[in-house]
């Protein structure tokens, strides 16, 4: 009698050897990949909060309101020669998530289960899906992407700080579990060192309810 | 050559390539179109995640998984409803078939199959991977690896009858 493993063999078909062609073609195809990867993560680590922050920037705002135009920095962002100071958090921690520290002067402006958006107190632009001139975190699914970027401690954890290319935003990504990033991102001119955002993340810790974007 | 990545990934698809196609000819019940482009789609992501592979502690686990995940993502997206435009009409659609009358028997029983069900039938009977292996493969639990194996021979039995003392 034939066996069910001779079968499945006979149905893989033979071991036949890639052209050139197939190899080079699937190297080409990686390239690609690879590329859109990059060019998506620099603009905030998935297609979700690319299209927010490409709506934030175009608009300011985002959300069930209609959008307002506004200029590209942001109305709420503060001058770049202040350096922000890093103290206690004091308030009430979100759910989803407890922070150690915060900006001197900022709050957090709004939490849900996809994301905390830290601002200046009294910021014009209260809205919490609006990034520019804050400090957003995120969950993000681990998809196989590996960022690319400076290698950065963050208290016991290593992560990778990544550019945007337009220079609008650095991303801290650290590895939270098997299937996903926190991502810690800090809009330019906010007057935050590379240690002051690896400080601040050190001391974000994110709990199991907290939801990781797709992307 | 443009970066070691490249290199290395290149001497890896060289290496691999023909066995994953096998693995995903089974996996796509026999379809050697969809199995190219379950190839296909895998080496993408693998290129993309080449650190992580090469960090792996088991990699021929991790392109298992990765073969798997790609089946399942583009079983849901209807993969296997797209319609493949094609510059001529083929002269011998038997021409892209494997085997005879009892494989194509076999195809017909996987094609009727879930795509991880017949995934984890595949797995434990083609590479004698062991239920820890096969759970890794799929992402589930060993449990659900021997509940969707007994499944899949019993449909498989249905269609082609007694296949083999070796699975009981």
């Amino acid at each position: 009698m034939t066996t069910l493993h001779d079968q499945l063999n006979e149905l893989a078909g033979p071991l036949t050897q890639p052209s050139p062609e197939q190899v080079d073609a699937d190297v080409a195809r990686g390239r690609r990949a690879l590329r859109r990867r990059r060019a998506l993560q620099a603009t905030g680590g998935s297609a979700v909060a690319a299209a927010v922050l490409a709506a934030a920037l175009t608009y300011g705002t985002v959300g069930s309101n209609p959008p307002v135009p506004s200029t590209a920095a942001g109305s709420s962002a503060p001058a770049a020669t202040t350096p922000l100071r890093l103290v206690a958090f004091q308030g009430e921690q979100p759910e989803g998530y407890t922070l150690d520290t915060i900006p001197d002067g900022w709050e957090i402006q709004g939490v849900n289960a996809y994301r905390l958006t830290l601002a200046p107190i009294g910021a014009s632009d209260q809205e919490p899906d609006s990034f520019a001139g804050k400090i957003v975190v995120m969950l993000q699914s681990d998809e196989g992407f590996v960022p690319e970027g400076t290698t950065v401690r963050a208290g016991d954890r290593s992560g990778v700080l990544v550019d945007s290319p337009d220079g609008l935003a650095r991303t801290l990504w650290i590895k939270h579990s098997a299937d996903a990033w926190v991502l810690v991102q800090v809009w330019s001119g906010l007057g935050m060192s590379v240690d002051d955002i690896a400080d601040l993340a050190a001391g974000i810790h994110v709990h199991a309810d907290a939801q990781p974007g797709h992307g | 050559m443009t970066s070691e990545r490249d290199a290395q990934f290149h001497s890896f698809v060289v290496a691999h390539r023909a066995a994953m196609v096998r693995t995903a000819t089974l996996l796509t019940a026999g379809d050697q179109h969809l199995a190219e482009d379950l190839v296909q789609s895998t080496l993408t992501k693998l290129y993309v995640a080449w650190p992580a592979f090469r960090r792996a502690a088991n990699p021929d686990g991790y392109v298992r998984r990765t073969l798997v995940n790609v089946l399942t993502d583009e079983h849901r997206r209807g993969w296997r409803r797209r319609e493949r435009p094609v510059a001529v009409l083929p002269d011998e659609p038997a021409a892209e078939t494997v085997g005879g009358e009892l494989t194509e028997g076999l195809r017909a029983a996987l094609r009727d199959l879930p795509p991880r069900m017949r995934a984890a039938l595949v797995f434990r009977y083609v590479y004698d991977l062991d239920v820890a292996a096969t759970a890794d493969a799929l992402g589930c639990s060993e449990g659900t690896v021997k509940s969707q194996t007994a499944r899949a021979l019993d449909r498989v039995r249905a269609v082609l009858g007694p296949v083999s003392s070796v699975l009981a």
